[in-house]
């Protein structure tokens, strides 16, 4: 008998790995990076390695401000915290490791009155792209009342930087989101929002229901009516 | 054992010519045995050309182990105990070409609890070495170049550090 190890039996191995080394061994060679990304790997990997650990996240820092979950996906947790200036935490709770990201603060953004400080809201989504596995957080800011520009920006932690996103790929500026209402489904974060119709003297006529997704992929930004229920 | 009077005996023959005799009860635990007895294979000594004797010999120890019924329900719990004891220090070899043996002679004859308790061992093994080490334990080949390489780490970046 060859004294190799079949591969299926090798994957039957790489299954029983901590997370940590099994990203390490991505690239041990093209099979084993292509056999690790496959989803079926990462669903059955993620069946068996369920244990019953529980685990408390505590953190301390300066400002005086509250933790907020932003979302989770693929295991990865994301925090948001601070104010004015914001910052996240990825926490991957399998390697126990955190990284800190500043968002963007204002005085970077491009200058609009109705963005200015106090007058914007800052909606950040987190998903993990599929098929790189990278973790993402968008970050649209948007003025408060009325219409106004979008400012969007997607942060990758492969590249660790923010890169804006162009206008052409936004939805209409009219929709507003609900909080930490999102989800993550495959490739698409999906938030819960809505679209006022105004008439002309300023009165809201009807709002109707909207759901936003945002592309991991793509990096493109999608809108549709949710069905009335 | 208790129940070796109402059990038929079952001749198995490893790679190099040696044969050991097992209680069909104790050998059912293995799949691909399991198949060919109920094919009516079995009437003479079953040939097993991918398991060595050395091999076949920690094979049917586990297995023995494994058909240990337990009288009552008191005797259930300390059973348990002494199965994880008795796994723990099987797969404790003193080489590692054996676990490797094992790994492969479980999955030939398709016995679902060793295979599962090799791999993990094996596992075990390789969490903490090198990218490289890992490599050379299952000869494979490094396909990537080394672009390929540097972009595929950089792609986990805080798996490496």
């Amino acid at each position: 008998m060859s004294d190799n190890i079949p591969f299926d039996i090798q994957i039957y191995i790489m299954k029983r790995l901590p997370v940590k080394s099994i990203l390490q061994f991505r690239t041990v060679s093209k099979e084993w990076k292509s056999c690790i990304d496959l989803i079926n790997f990462q669903k059955t990997y993620g069946v068996r390695s369920s244990n019953d650990c529980c685990m408390i996240l505590r953190y301390n820092q300066a400002l005086p401000s509250y933790m907020l979950s932003v979302g989770t996906c693929h295991g990865i947790w994301c925090f948001s915290y601070g104010i004015p200036s914001i910052c996240c935490s990825l926490w991957n709770p399998s390697i126990k490791r955190s990284i800190n990201i500043l968002v963007p603060a204002f005085n970077s953004q491009p200058k609009s009155d109705k963005i200015l400080l106090g007058f914007g809201v800052i909606l950040l989504g987190f998903g993990v792209r599929p098929d790189t596995l990278d973790p993402t957080i968008i970050k649209v800011l948007y003025p408060r009342d009325g219409h106004g520009n979008w400012y969007v920006s997607v942060f990758t932690l492969s590249s660790v930087d923010w890169k804006k996103l162009n206008n052409d790929c936004f939805p209409r500026e009219s929709i507003r989101f609900k909080r930490s209402s999102q989800v993550v489904v495959g490739r698409l974060i999906f938030w819960a929002g809505h679209e006022r119709f105004v008439s002309d003297d300023g009165h809201v006529v009807f709002k109707k229901h909207v759901l936003v997704s945002f592309d991991l992929i793509c990096n493109t930004l999608k809108s549709e009516y949710a069905a009335e229920c | 054992m208790s129940s070796s009077s109402s059990s038929k005996m079952i001749e198995l023959r490893s790679s190099d010519g040696e044969t050991f005799h097992v209680e069909e009860t104790v050998v059912l635990q293995s799949e691909t045995i399991k198949q060919m007895i109920d094919d009516d294979c079995a009437n003479a000594a079953i040939p097993l050309p991918n398991v060595t004797s050395m091999t076949l010999a920690k094979v049917i120890e586990y297995i023995k182990k494994h058909a240990e019924k337990p009288k009552d329900d008191d005797d259930k719990k300390v059973a348990e105990e002494d199965l994880k004891k008795f796994d723990a220090e099987f797969v404790k070899v003193d080489q590692e070409s054996m676990l490797f043996d094992l790994v492969r002679a479980a999955n030939y004859l398709n016995i679902k609890s060793l295979l599962d308790l090799t791999c993990q061992a094996v596992a075990d093994s390789i969490k903490d070495l090198s990218v490289e080490e890992v490599r050379k334990k299952f000869n494979i080949q490094n396909d990537f170049t080394p672009e390929e390489e540097a972009k595929v780490r950089k792609e986990n970046a805080w798996a490496f550090d």
